[in-house]
């Protein structure tokens, strides 16, 4: 028996070894945008702007080209997560400066968080042609698609369902069915699928391709990204006709959102939870959350 | 015939006796009286010590009635004449006047003496030159210059005087006029009963009006004793109040002498935080690293150290 210890132990440290030599890391940046992404993933976008903020101090010190193109990205996309599109372009645009100044090339991730802010702000064609170049010049597939699916929001918000179509396009399943998208990838073609066909007429089916999207952010952990697909299924059973279902999936976003101390959006969405046609029982419920709601600024804000 | 008287010889004697030292005692006493007249009359005096001559140049306004013979001052007492004026015919060069000085005044008039053209009389009368006493470097008399200004005459100022008052009382008078014109427009207006100040005084409804606010303020302020009288509560309240500020105020009295002590003790928790965050965070690192270096070995079910996580967010984190 203790000879057979001595065996075992001796094979144990036998497969024991060193792993190879790695170069010395920044042990504060990798904190600093470790802390970032954990913030961001806990939905505190504002922590987050402040720990990118600080790693982007860190990678200028270091003068390193790809850490400060890496971590420019995540700082504007962490002040776009926290309703800030005008510092996310400034963030874009410093870093592209602090690029070119390297001799490093900007990259597509950079060209969708620009696109994105830019649709926060309204300013469409512009989202539209840092989309496209986002689509065309991007290595990822998922960077393809998240540039699509932006695509799909501008045409969506100027009307033009040919627009649409054409993003929702994009999204094609592979022939064989493998591998299997994720579902962030599942729930921006639903999304789409329900734009176009909210803009075709097709109440139920839209509602349909809604509920299936907002099935799928919650799987996904973006709760801001459920709530637009319940207000997107409310809309299409809206024009069905059925206010007591809309008022329904209202008060699903309306408490979502009170939850996640988004209390502009809350406050939107509960209203319309009361509209008439709506429950006893619903109406009651959005008053009630309205009425816990108190005058709060919003940590998080999605157009 | 004719016949020669001839007198006796003793008149003839008397005659022709000591006729050429009287008619010499004459002659000398001639001279003598005419050099005491020579010296009386100061021509051996001006002869022996001769006037100064100075130039004077005059204003370029004009000589102010300057001619020649006109006096010249010094000290208020006359001490020269002016003996030339000289006017420059092509109007480009200075004119002056050429003045004798007496010997006498010369030490007074200095490089810093000041000529003045005056008038005897102020406004009237012989112009005179009047130099006023140097008292810094001696003149060169050999070539003596001095400016002189005119002294203004009264009358001129006074009509000058005049004339801007004049000026600035003609558009007083006339802005008077127009504000007596509206005025009069004004009182008239009223008068009439037009604007609010008119109806004002044609009209009493606005009296009647204010009559009848008095009265209702009459009734608000009989309303209002009962509200006032409730005042002497209000006071004792007020009073129980200070007098618990007042306690509360004792209390934190005796509390701030503790205070520092608190302080210090708070700076001194306070100043190891940074060092202790900077600890907890390469701990959590430390930590973090074993937690994944465990992961991945092979006797819990790993597959080997995984790769660092990218710096990089996924695109899925780009929310529009």
């Amino acid at each position: 028996m203790r000879r057979g210890l001595v065996l075992v132990a001796l094979c144990v440290a036998g497969c024991g070894g060193h792993p190879p030599a790695l170069p010395p890391e920044d042990t504060a940046l990798q904190q600093a945008a470790h802390s970032g992404q954990q913030a961001l993933e806990f939905g505190k976008p504002q922590q987050a702007v402040q720990q990118y903020r600080h790693a982007f101090d860190l990678a200028l010190a270091r003068s390193d080209a790809g850490a400060i193109g890496d971590i420019g990205y995540d700082l504007a996309t962490a002040r776009l997560a926290a309703a800030d599109p005008a510092g996310a372009l400034a963030t874009v645009q410093r870093t592209r400066v602090d690029l070119a100044a390297r001799g490093a090339p900007d990259f597509a991730e950079l060209d969708l968080v620009q696109a994105a802010s830019l649709h926060r702000q309204g300013d469409e064609a512009a989202a539209d042609a840092w989309a496209a170049r986002a689509q065309t010049t991007a290595s990822d597939a998922s960077t393809v698609a998240r540039a699509s699916y932006v695509r799909g929001l501008v045409a969506d918000a100027r009307g033009d369902m040919a627009g649409l179509a054409a993003a929702l396009s994009m999204f094609r399943l592979p022939p064989d069915g493998k591998p299997a998208p994720p579902a962030e990838w599942r729930a921006d073609r639903d999304e789409l699928a329900a734009r176009l066909a909210l803009r075709q007429g097709n109440s139920a089916g839209a509602a349909s391709s809604a509920l299936a999207a907002a099935d799928l952010r919650r799987e996904a952990l973006d709760y801001a990204g459920m709530e637009q697909a319940l207000v997107l299924a409310a809309r299409a059973r809206m024009q069905q006709g059925d206010a007591q279902q809309a008022a329904d999936l209202y008060l699903q976003a309306g408490e979502s959102a009170a939850a996640r101390t988004d209390i502009a959006d809350a406050r939107t969405w509960l209203a319309r939870a009361t509209v008439p046609g709506a429950s006893v029982a619903t109406a009651q419920a959005a008053r009630q959350a309205l009425d816990r709601l108190r005058p709060a600024l919003t940590p998080h804000r999605r157009s | 015939m004719l016949q020669t008287r001839r007198p006796d010889n003793r008149s003839r004697l008397l005659d022709l006796r000591h006729t050429d030292e009287w008619v010499g005692a004459l002659v000398l006493l001639a001279a003598a009286l005419f050099l005491g007249a020579v010296f009386e009359a100061g021509i051996l005096k001006k002869w022996l010590r001769p006037d100064s001559t100075l130039h004077i140049v005059l204003p370029q306004g004009g000589v102010a009635g300057l001619v020649v013979g006109d006096d010249v001052d010094v000290l208020g007492t006359h001490a020269g004449t002016v003996r030339r004026l000289v006017l420059n015919p092509d109007g480009t060069g200075e004119m002056y006047a050429v003045a004798s000085i007496e010997y006498d005044a010369d030490p007074y008039i200095r490089r810093d003496s000041k000529a003045v053209i005056k008038r005897q009389y102020g406004v009237a009368g012989a112009s005179f030159v009047d130099i006023s006493r140097g008292t810094g470097t001696k003149m060169n008399w050999d070539y003596a210059v001095i400016d002189a200004t005119a002294e203004p005459n009264p009358v001129d100022t006074l009509i000058a005087t005049l004339a801007q008052v004049r000026a600035l009382l003609l558009p007083t008078l006339a802005n008077a006029n127009a504000a007596m014109a509206t005025l009069d427009a004004i009182i008239t207006g009223i008068h009439e009963g037009h604007g609010s100040a008119g109806r004002l005084l044609a009209d009493d409804t606005l009296i009647r009006q204010a009559e009848a606010t008095v009265t209702t303020l009459k009734g608000v302020v009989a309303q209002l004793d009962p509200i006032v009288g409730r005042v002497p509560g209000l006071e004792d309240r007020t009073g129980q109040i200070l007098a618990n500020v007042r306690a509360a105020t004792g209390d934190l009295k005796q509390a701030t002498p503790q205070l520092p002590a608190i302080a210090h003790n708070i700076a001194d928790a306070t100043a190891n935080l940074p060092a202790l965050l900077t600890q907890a965070q390469a701990s959590t690192e430390q930590l973090e690293k074993l937690l994944v270096q465990l992961r991945g070995n092979w006797l819990l079910g790993g597959s080997g150290t995984p790769p660092p996580d990218p710096l990089r967010l996924p695109p899925r984190e780009v929310r529009p």
